[in-house]
């Protein structure tokens, strides 16, 4: 799970599902970084106090009593971004 | 001519006819020997020794030596049998002649000087009498008597084919000089082995074996003397004896005074004891006596400025007493000084008082010669006045440190142990030996602060603080050289007081009461003269006298003549010492050369010396330069610095010299000293520290003018030095940012040498003086060329602010400095201020576009001007790629290798392939994130579930 402390935007209408966002790596320290468009964010890694559980629901299409759901995820720790992101700025053109 | 003259005699007349107008012709003839090819080499020099053993001409070498070799071939063959190499048989040495003459008529057609026709015939004339008359030798050496020795001819116009050196005048006039031939050289060597051996004494060895020689006889002869009058003393001693004690006390007290030195046994014990100049010892009493006031607290009596009767001084009193004791015997000498008392010495004595109740020169500096009595001048003025002297040695505490902590002890504390302490009296002897440093330090802390007092208002605060360092003791400085530099600023400050010579008459009485006390029998003029000969150094008197005590034996005129006496001190200037190596002194009053000598050297004595003797006492005579150079030198000992002067002034110098002889001997003993010089600093052996100052006698005797001359103080070395220094950094940093690949083929040297001063006329094309658009293929072609040269080279035009204001382009590294001579008037091609410009400008575009080309090697710029310019505003702005480069796919994208650059064609499209990257990939990464500023956590409450449904 990813926490961020803004939001995302982007210039065309359309949802952002199933878009790239940007990328995330982890320092060697395991530390957590994403790029985000021209912005670099510095996260880090923190347990949760109590776990979540993603779960899917199962037979959706009766709606009836014996509705299922099931586990698909245990979510332990989250990854949060509250930092001020940094700008990337391109690297200048060596001087002559 | 055989047939035409056949009578001998006259035939000979009109052989020496012929030659001396061969002479006349070849007049470098002489040294043709030397410089014949190889083969001839050999037996001319042959031929010259025999010359040298026939007949004792003074030039060895001369034109003659060819008919020598044959006249006296035959008429010696016994003598030439010595020379090993020489055939007897007739046909080789006619074949030796011929390779002499032929050799000598060489030279005369090379030398370019008048060569006629006939000469050879003429020679051949010549060998053919030579082989008819050789019966006739006598006869043969006679007429060279006549000859009238020719100067040779070292500078040619034209080009002679002997070996030579071309030089180029500054006006572009070519000389040809020429060299000597190492034959020549081993003659001359040959000459000196052969001559001189002890010739660095001034006294050749067998005349002081004589003197030795009369010596030990002269010696002998006393000795026989002296046993008879010791005899006749002891009986004398023995009747004393006999009358009473008393004298035999006195004689015993004498006895053990004398493992004494003199100089404190007979040190004066009072001011009347002072030999010195009167009026300089009351000066200096009479300024301690003004001290009163600060020091004990007394009214100071200032005398009214012309009667001195009311209040008259110790001293006046104390002349009183001295006139009634007989010791001063010329009481009208001394009336007549006192006039003068304030005139005299050129330091005047100011008699106020500061408000501080000191005198106000708080100094005194007493300089003069050494062994006047100066110190003793001081300590015995000091103690009649009521102070306890304390000496200190400046030249001891050269350090500033010890210097303050000396004078701050000497003039602030006093001895509390004693039964009376006095109060100090500091006397700083020797101050010219201190740093200078010491002394501003001194002539501070004595006069600044009497400033401090008058303007104690306001500086109340800072006076208390300081206070407490016034000086309020006398000081007393003794210095042996006044016009040291180091002693400026005292000599402004303090009272100055030059010590005349002692009186003779008084030194002489006093050394004939001293020498009666230690039953030394001499007389008056003997005294005179020894007085004379130490010039009135008193130390020096008291000392010899000392010495001369102990032969046991009455002094005698002619000891003290003969006597050396070392002097303490005597310092000569450097300009002193170039004056009398450049001048030639005239004749003057009889002196005592032996006064002049240096310690070491052996003695002169007049008698003894009989060659020497009537020369002696002649000033400008040879021995007697020769030892006053020598003593010049040895007295400065700047052996450096002195030979520095004598070869920068020498050219100044008008001595006579029109064949530059003397100016080659000269410079031959310059190049011994720097030898000897350099074996000594490469080696740090002093053994051969002894011959510098030979050179100098020897540049003396070639160098000297009667005219004194205007001498200057050598700067050219050093001047040459800060601009080799200069040239040198400039060809460094040329050499610094130069392309690798010139570079690697270019020493410093041959930068220097090949490059730098060729380059100058490369880079400065002619150009019309129009604007740049205006020039032809031609000119735009040399221009790019000029550049292409400027920009391997590293070097470039740079506007520069000249003293007057205007503007001006000059190289940059100024490398014309270092190609160009100052001396070398030549006018030179340069170029106008706008072509520098644009040069210039054209260099900075040129070297950005080999940068943005990314080229190493240098290649000769294949586009014009105009085409120049446009790289510049089409330079791809690759920033906005790069922005967004974010990826390392991206970048490696913009930072194609540089041959996709490199082609003009190439431009547009990779401008445009980067646009359209950079689009694609702005497009990739369309979402942003937009941070919300705040905490998460700032606004928190519990809520309840109970809330939400």
């Amino acid at each position: 799970m990813i926490e961020f402390q803004g939001d995302l935007e982007t210039k065309s209408e359309e949802a952002l599902g199933n878009k790239v966002i940007g990328d995330l790596h982890f320092n060697h320290e395991g530390n957590p970084i994403m790029i985000i468009g021209h912005h670099i964010l510095h996260g880090k890694v923190q347990e949760l106090e109590k776990p979540l559980v993603v779960i899917t629901k199962e037979n959706d299409d009766e709606p009836d009593e014996n509705v299922k759901y099931s586990v698909t995820a245990v979510i332990s720790k989250k990854l949060i971004f509250k930092t001020r992101p940094k700008p990337i700025v391109g690297e200048m053109i060596k001087k002559l | 001519m055989d047939d035409e003259f056949p009578d001998p005699d006259e035939e000979y007349e009109m052989r020496y006819a012929d030659e001396f107008e061969m002479m006349n012709e070849f007049d470098f003839e002489e040294d043709s020997a030397p410089i014949l090819p190889k083969g001839n080499d050999k037996k001319v020099k042959k031929s010259l020794n025999f010359n040298d053993g026939s007949n004792d001409s003074s030039r060895p070498n001369s034109s003659m030596s060819g008919h020598a070799v044959a006249s006296s071939d035959s008429r010696s063959n016994s003598r030439m049998s010595g020379h090993a190499n020489l055939t007897s048989d007739e046909a080789g040495r006619k074949r030796m002649q011929d390779e002499v003459f032929g050799s000598l008529s060489d030279d005369e057609e090379l030398c370019g000087k008048g060569s006629n026709p006939s000469k050879k015939s003429r020679n051949d004339d010549i060998l053919l009498d030579k082989c008819t008359t050789h019966t006739i030798p006598d006869m043969y050496e006679e007429p060279r008597a006549y000859r009238a020795p020719r100067p040779k001819r070292y500078v040619f116009r034209l080009v002679p084919e002997e070996p030579h050196q071309c030089v180029t005048t500054h006006t572009g006039q070519k000389l040809f000089i020429r060299l000597k031939s190492e034959e020549s050289l081993r003659q001359r060597e040959i000459d000196l082995n052969s001559k001189s051996v002890g010739k660095l004494l001034k006294v050749s060895v067998a005349s002081l074996k004589l003197q030795m020689h009369n010596e030990t006889r002269s010696k002998s002869m006393l000795v026989s003397e002296e046993a008879f009058e010791r005899r006749l003393r002891e009986l004398e001693k023995t009747e004393y004896k006999i009358k009473g004690t008393t004298v035999d006390d006195m004689g015993n007290n004498s006895k053990n005074k004398s493992t004494d030195s003199w100089m404190d046994l007979y040190r004066p014990k009072n001011y009347l004891d002072l030999l010195s100049e009167e009026n300089v010892n009351r000066t200096l009493l009479h300024w301690l006596k003004l001290w009163d006031k600060a020091v004990f607290n007394r009214e100071v009596k200032i005398r009214a400025p012309k009667i001195d009767e009311n209040v008259k001084p110790k001293w006046a009193q104390e002349q009183k007493s001295a006139g009634a004791r007989g010791r001063f015997d010329n009481n009208k000498k001394f009336e007549h000084k006192k006039k003068f008392f304030n005139k005299n010495t050129d330091g005047e004595l100011k008699e106020e008082l500061d408000p501080s109740g000191r005198p106000i020169q708080k100094i005194v500096l007493i300089s003069g010669p050494p062994g006047l009595g100066k110190t003793t001048l001081a300590h015995v003025v000091a103690k009649h006045a009521g102070y306890f002297p304390v000496e200190m040695n400046a030249s001891d505490d050269r350090n500033v440190e010890a210097f303050k902590l000396q004078i701050e002890a000497a003039t602030q504390m006093r001895s509390v142990i004693g039964a009376n302490p006095l109060p100090n009296c500091l006397i700083i002897d020797e101050i010219d030996g201190a740093p200078a440093a010491s002394i501003n330090f001194l002539v501070n802390t004595v006069t600044q602060e009497g400033a401090q007092n008058k303007e104690n208002n306001q500086a109340a605060k800072k006076k208390k603080k300081k206070g407490i360092n016034i000086v309020s003791r006398p000081v007393i400085c003794i210095c042996n050289d006044l016009y040291t530099p180091s002693l400026r600023p005292l000599r402004q400050a303090a009272l100055v007081l030059q010590f005349p010579p002692t009186n003779p008459n008084r030194l002489a009485q006093r050394l004939l009461s001293i020498s009666k006390e230690q039953d030394i029998q001499v007389d008056m003029t003997t005294m005179l003269a020894l007085c004379e000969k130490a010039e009135y150094d008193i130390r020096s008197c008291l000392a010899t006298l000392y010495f001369l005590k102990a032969h046991g034996r009455p002094l005698r005129y002619s000891d003290v003549m003969n006597l050396n006496i070392g002097h303490k001190d005597s310092h000569k200037s450097l300009f002193q010492v170039w004056q009398e190596i450049f001048h030639i002194p005239r004749q003057k009053r009889n002196q005592y050369i032996g006064a002049n000598e240096p310690e070491g050297m052996l003695p002169l004595a007049p008698d003894v010396d009989r060659p020497l003797a009537p020369n002696a006492g002649n000033n400008a005579s040879m021995p007697a330069r020769f030892a006053n150079i020598l003593h010049a030198v040895h007295s400065c000992g700047e052996y450096d610095r002195l030979m520095q002067g004598v070869f920068e002034n020498y050219p100044t110098i008008k001595f006579k010299d029109s064949y530059l002889n003397a100016v080659c001997t000269g410079l031959d003993w310059v190049c011994y000293f720097d030898h000897v010089n350099h074996f000594i600093q490469v080696n740090q052996n002093y053994c051969v520290f002894g011959y510098l100052p030979y050179a100098f006698i020897a540049l003396h005797f070639q160098l000297a003018a009667v005219l004194s001359q205007k001498i200057k103080y050598p700067t050219a070395q050093t001047e040459l030095k800060a601009k080799q220094g200069k040239n040198e950094s400039i060809v460094s940093t040329m050499l610094q940012d130069l392309k690798p690949n010139v570079r690697i083929t270019n020493s410093k040297e041959t930068i220097i040498q090949d490059i730098i001063p060729f380059s100058l006329p490369i880079i400065t094309p002619s150009l019309r003086p129009v604007s740049a658009q205006l020039y032809s293929a031609e000119e735009k072609e040399q221009i790019l060329r000029v550049i292409g040269v400027m920009i391997s080279y590293n070097l470039t035009f740079r506007q520069e602010k000249s003293i007057d204001g205007v503007y001006r382009y000059c190289l940059e590294p100024d490398v014309e400095q270092v190609a160009n001579f100052e001396i070398v008037n030549v006018q030179r091609k340069s170029l106008t201020y706008s072509v520098k410009q644009m040069l210039a400008r054209e260099i900075e575009l040129e070297k950005l576009r080999q940068y943005e080309s990314n080229l190493g090697p240098v290649t000769t710029p294949t586009v014009t001007i105009e085409e120049i310019e446009e790289p510049k505003v089409i330079k791809p702005p690759p920033n906005a790629a790069m922005t967004l480069a974010l990826k390392p796919k991206p970048i490696a994208e913009s930072c194609k290798p540089a041959t996709d650059f490199f082609g003009r064609p190439l431009k547009t499209p990779p401008k445009k392939k980067n646009a359209d990257g950079s689009i694609a990939k702005t497009a990739q990464n369309d979402v942003w994130y937009h941070f919300k500023e705040g905490y998460s956590n700032a606004v928190r409450r519990n809520v309840k579930m109970e809330d939400f449904i």
